[in-house]
């Protein structure tokens, strides 16, 4: 392992890598996070070999609904037959979930990794209707033949989030990635039970601090907040290893 | 796996500063990056000198942290302390929610015409 990291970091000042391969010679592996299936196919095509996984969220599976009968967006006459497909679903918590999952399905013909799918966000205070959509969501992947292995489903960090997830890593072998992580609370108790991932977003939690000190910028990347908390909960998980 | 950048150093019109947040946090597991910000990196053959490692860092404020778990009390009263988890996370769970609204209207809409 210290000859392989060894090898990379010589590697970057030998051959000039461009940023993206610079990060993964560091361990990071990248994740794009859009729904826009033609911007994931030319930016994934621009940059082969660096981005091995995609992030959806309720925004990008919205947005599908805006991309209808659209003459301007490449993606219009997809969109228009993954919405129709899921509308024929019985109920719209059902068409809701599986057009998320159309749409994590044809990411997963573009990018070789993970793939990931949000569990309806208003069920984010109820731990057993968050475990019952996503063992729905994970079932409508694996009837189109896409394990489990490279879901990772959704979830908001609250407490009754943090419950379902470990519940769904225990007893179902489904791994989740908590999301809207805004603080050192919610980390520290994700961290305490090891699940999977979670997504912290130190761009809000820069803005906050801006907004609050009445500024626009940081004079250092050491006093940006969002930055501060990523690396506290870094260093929090290397401890909970 | 980070996923919100913001330029820290303010934008300039060179875009010198605007993917600090990202290259301040390098070697971190997994990156959630949008598509623009992906180009800027790939883009740029500039030395990353930042690390997830070293810096200023914010301190775990629960010294029970291992091995003792944290309960539903102790979780939702250190949250609540919490100014700007609290705000920003109602704002961010609050949007998803009411754009998921929207969608659902969409789908009885079209599930009515058919």
């Amino acid at each position: 392992m210290f000859r392989l990291l060894f090898l990379a970091s010589c590697l970057q000042s030998v051959v000039s890598l461009n940023q993206l391969q610079a990060l993964i010679s560091q361990g990071t592996s990248i994740s794009i996070d859009s729904g826009s299936i033609s911007t994931i196919r030319e930016v994934t095509t621009r940059y082969p070999n660096t981005i091995s996984d995609a992030t959806t969220n309720p925004l990008f599976v919205a947005q599908i609904v805006s991309k209808l009968d659209s003459s301007s967006d490449p993606d219009s006459a997809l969109c228009t037959s993954l919405f129709k497909t899921a509308c024929k679903e019985k109920s719209t918590e059902l068409a809701i979930d599986k057009l998320s999952v159309l749409l994590g399905i044809e990411i997963s013909k573009i990018v070789p990794g993970f793939i990931s799918t949000e569990v309806d966000p208003r069920l984010s205070f109820s731990v057993a209707k968050q475990v019952e959509r996503a063992r729905h969501i994970i079932s409508l992947y694996e009837a189109s033949n896409i394990a489990k292995s490279r879901v990772l489903i959704k979830l908001a960090a609250t407490w009754e989030g943090i419950q379902a997830a470990t519940i769904l890593k225990e007893d179902y072998e489904i791994q989740c990635n908590l999301t809207l992580i805004f603080g050192m609370t919610q980390a520290v108790a994700c961290g305490q039970r090891n699940l999977k991932l979670i997504s912290p977003f130190p761009g809000r939690v820069l803005d906050y601090h801006n907004d609050i000190n009445d500024r626009e910028f940081v004079a250092s990347i050491d006093d940006d907040e969002g930055v501060q908390l990523v690396k506290g909960i870094n260093k929090v998980s290397e401890r909970a290893k | 796996m980070p996923a919100s950048w913001r330029p820290s150093r303010g934008a300039r019109d060179d875009g010198f500063y605007d993917k600090d947040e990202i290259l301040g946090l390098s070697g971190a597991t997994k990156m959630t990056i949008p598509s623009n910000f992906l180009e800027r990196l790939g883009d740029s053959e500039k030395k990353i000198k930042y690390s997830i490692h070293e810096g200023i860092f914010t301190p775990n404020p629960h010294p029970t942290f291992s091995p003792k778990l944290l309960t539903e009390e102790e979780f939702r009263l250190h949250f609540n302390y919490d100014a700007c988890a609290t705000s920003k996370f109602s704002e961010g769970l609050t949007a998803f929610c009411k754009l998921t609204d929207e969608l659902e209207n969409a789908i009885e809409q079209e599930q009515a015409r058919s």
